[in-house]
């Protein structure tokens, strides 16, 4: 019931952002190869494309529709690197590890520049549950392309996972450097530094979730991170009056900050007055 | 003595809904029980009995880095003050691994587990079954 614009719109939309909904992409992009493929052009071959990946999510019922992509891109791209892709995704799926590793090795040695198989090989070691591996190609794959954030970003989960907070800040900071004005960044290696602990990570946590609720006052955990970072330094260690008074106020305007967003919420009543009991046990009083 | 846990329809719902919108990461969450007027008898009675856990309600908590302290620490007094006030109490942790033939309990879910139920009469752990998902 959706009309021809809003189909290749929506495919588009979703090609561009990335977007996993793929039992959606599915019915759509059938729909459209089935109904418009001549109004497609050559836009189809990138819905071939879109369709096959999201078709491997919902394997094995639509292993039909993987092999006929496979097979229509095949013909039109014959020895493409992206097919080949498409293939190694597949044999990932069928759980063909040795397979797959070696089509992507392959890949790499005939095109070094290429950076798809260097990220299915971590998600391989991924998949084995070989951690350690997953990293180590990580890293080597962040050596030479040092400005891709998602994979910066995939290195610091696996290293979180892992209870490796040192190595996680250092990945966090290289996404920093790339985009001081994330907020959600900033947020992150305040996380990491208050899971670390310590006075000086408290310290540091303190004033990286300052920055974080500085460039989005909406973002609400960071302004209970600012809360939970000064309180806590407010009560520990020997601190002079004035500081433990700086940080009080700091975890004072934190609970304001917090209390006024819920209400500009438009929540229920009880939920405020929860939230300001919350505030008062978060700030040890 | 054996602890039984019996989960209730609305606890298990919500742990599926849980694992089914966030299908390619990990997810956990905090199970609540009925709070009572025995609870303060609770330590003192007899420790040989079988036991018995009712879960009534699940609360999500993450679906990404699930073992940064801070935020967790900030949802479990949220939790603990929405518990009070309607007569529950937090009773456990349930916890879905990422990987789809992982049913294991890692160190990240058995840490979390231990502070949640640290602070429980009876607390529980629930792991979920990825390998049984695909038959739902």
């Amino acid at each position: 019931n959706k009309t021809w614009p809003e189909i290749r719109d929506k495919l588009r939309e979703w090609r561009k952002d990335h977007v996993r909904c793929s039992e959606k992409i599915v019915e759509l992009g059938e729909y459209a190869l089935a109904h418009y493929s001549s109004h497609l052009g050559n836009e189809k071959w990138a819905v071939y494309e879109q369709l096959c990946v999201a078709a491997l999510d919902l394997c094995p019922g639509k292993m039909k529709v993987v092999n006929r992509c496979i097979q229509k891109l095949a013909e039109q791209f014959p020895s493409s690197l992206r097919v080949s892709m498409l293939e190694g995704l597949k044999s990932e799926y069928l759980k063909k590890w040795d397979d797959a590793l070696e089509m992507y090795n392959s890949m790499i040695e005939y095109e070094p520049t290429f950076p798809a198989p260097y990220k299915r090989k971590v998600s391989i070691y991924k998949a084995q549950g070989k951690i350690p591996e997953a990293v180590s190609e990580l890293n080597t794959y962040l050596d030479t392309f040092s400005c891709d954030h998602e994979s910066w970003l995939e290195l610091t989960d696996l290293y979180i996972g892992q209870q490796c907070y040192k190595q996680a800040l250092f990945c966090v900071e290289e996404l920093l450097l790339q985009h001081p004005h994330n907020h959600l960044f900033h947020q992150r290696y305040a996380d990491i530094l208050h899971t670390l602990g310590g006075k000086e990570n408290l310290e540091a946590s303190c004033k990286y979730y300052c920055k974080a609720a500085e460039l989005n006052s909406s973002n609400v955990r960071a302004l209970y991170g600012v809360l939970m970072s000064s309180s806590t330094l407010a009560s520990i260690g020997k601190i002079s009056a004035k500081v433990k008074s700086d940080h009080q106020t700091l975890a004072a305007w934190a609970c304001d900050m917090i209390e006024e967003y819920y209400k500009a919420q438009r929540v229920d009543k009880s939920v405020i007055v929860e939230t300001a009991s919350v505030l008062d046990k978060l700030s040890l009083k | 003595m054996t602890t039984e846990v019996q989960l209730s329809l609305r606890a298990y719902a919500k742990i599926l809904s849980h694992v089914v919108q966030y299908p390619y990461t990990a997810v956990n969450g905090v199970l609540l029980t009925v709070a009572t007027d025995d609870d303060d008898d609770v330590v003192e009675g007899n420790k040989d009995e079988d036991r018995r856990i009712d879960i009534v309600d699940a609360v999500p908590l993450f679906h990404y880095n699930i073992s940064l302290t801070p935020m967790l620490t900030v949802a479990l007094t949220q939790i603990e003050e929405y518990a009070s006030n309607r007569s529950l109490k937090i009773a456990g942790y349930y916890h879905a691994n990422e990987y789809c033939n992982d049913s294991e309990v890692g160190f990240v879910a058995a840490r979390i587990a231990d502070k949640i139920v640290e602070n429980c009469d009876e607390g529980c752990m629930l792991i979920v079954n990825n390998e049984l998902l695909n038959h739902l």
